[in-house]
């Protein structure tokens, strides 16, 4: 089959009927306009701003920990807060940028450059906030070691494993989609370049 | 039955005309019938977020391909061990056949244009429903000259992988 002309014309007489005969595409439709339905990009959205609230609350576990009777020192306080409201900040950009994707008005280029930066910011906030989190990390441990609370030292280094273990799985999931955007942008960004 | 606003009626004109186009592009854009769906819906929220801010400044079907597209290329894909397979959207066509061989060839066909990149994959999918290469620059963003050549290696590309 490589008689493109008989391809085209076999493509216009093939049937996409879609599945089960377009009933299910009807109860999808009717429940889109009957709910709120989030597609993907709201849901996206919705996880950064829940993420930036949980970043703007955090500090006030300091206040639940002073008392519990583990009070950390001033700089410690504001090297945790430090981390958690330069995280929120990062999180409230993440929504900024994809607020800007349009599906609906963006050519098929201009969606993926939009993609690539999103995705790429993201990766660089992760970088910036694990180098962040391993020192504030460091330093709370390092109190809690030197007032020998055991328990929640414990806690402490469970946390770093267990975070550390998500964060890094979550790192290699956006460095594949980084580069597959990427091999699919080079070839075709460069091209429009030769060929203008 | 509860009477529809005009806009919602409208919508459901514009989805039932062109739910063959919808299909197509979701089609091409699958894994499997499972991720056929969910594509299916993403696009179906997407244009209908879409239509208030649609002004008409393009045809419909325009509109239509650049925000199917746009949705399915930006949509998540699952890895390959979790998909069942494109065997499985077998049920989504209902292809035409000349002779015996030719269902088979088709099929054989679809599945190499959906191994291409996503680009790659709207663009053939652009020429094949026969919109201009005017349209095609539009929807996709390249240059004129842009998409005649890279549809050049495209075919050249799915005839050695036809041949091989």
């Amino acid at each position: 089959m490589t008689d493109f002309d008989d391809l085209k014309r076999q493509w216009k007489n093939t049937s996409f009927r879609g599945f089960a005969q377009s009933e299910n595409e009807r109860l999808i439709i009717n429940k889109i306009l009957s709910k709120n339905v989030l597609s993907t990009r709201d849901r996206l959205i919705r996880n950064h701003v829940i993420t930036t609230a949980v970043c703007l609350l955090a500090p006030l576990l300091l206040i639940l920990s002073a008392q519990a009777g583990i009070d950390y020192p001033n700089w410690i306080k504001i090297l945790y807060t430090g981390f958690f409201v330069i995280n929120a900040a990062m999180q409230a950009y993440a929504v900024v940028l994809i607020n800007r994707t349009n599906y609906s008005t963006k050519t098929v280029t201009k969606t993926l450059e939009t993609m690539l930066n999103y995705k790429k910011t993201i990766n660089r906030h992760h970088i910036i906030s694990i180098l962040a989190g391993i020192v504030v990390i460091s330093s709370l441990i390092y109190h809690l070691f030197e007032i020998h609370e055991t328990s929640a030292l414990i806690g402490a280094w469970v946390g770093v494993v267990v975070g550390g273990t998500i964060g890094f799985l979550i790192r290699l999931r956006h460095r594949r989609q980084i580069n597959e955007i990427i091999n699919d942008l080079k070839e075709i960004l460069d091209e429009n370049d030769k060929n203008d | 039955m509860t009477k529809r606003p005009d806009y919602q009626q409208q919508f459901i004109d514009i989805i039932e005309t062109h739910n063959s186009l919808i299909n197509k592009v979701c089609f091409l854009y699958a894994a499997d019938d499972d991720h056929f769906k969910d594509l299916y819906q993403e696009v179906v929220i997407n244009l209908w977020q879409g239509l208030k801010h649609f002004q008409g400044r393009s045809k419909i079907s325009t509109w239509i391909y650049r925000t199917s597209i746009n949705t399915c290329i930006s949509c998540h894909r699952r890895t390959a061990r979790h998909s069942k397979g494109r065997h499985s959207l077998d049920s989504i066509i209902n292809l035409p056949a000349d002779d015996v061989d030719t269902p088979s060839q088709l099929r054989e066909m679809y599945n190499m244009i959906a191994a291409l990149n996503d680009v790659d994959k709207s663009l053939i999918l652009m020429w094949l429903d026969e919109l201009s290469y005017e349209e095609i620059s539009a929807i996709s963003g390249l240059s004129r000259n842009n998409v005649a050549s890279r549809l050049r290696r495209i075919k050249l590309k799915l005839v050695r992988r036809a041949n091989s």
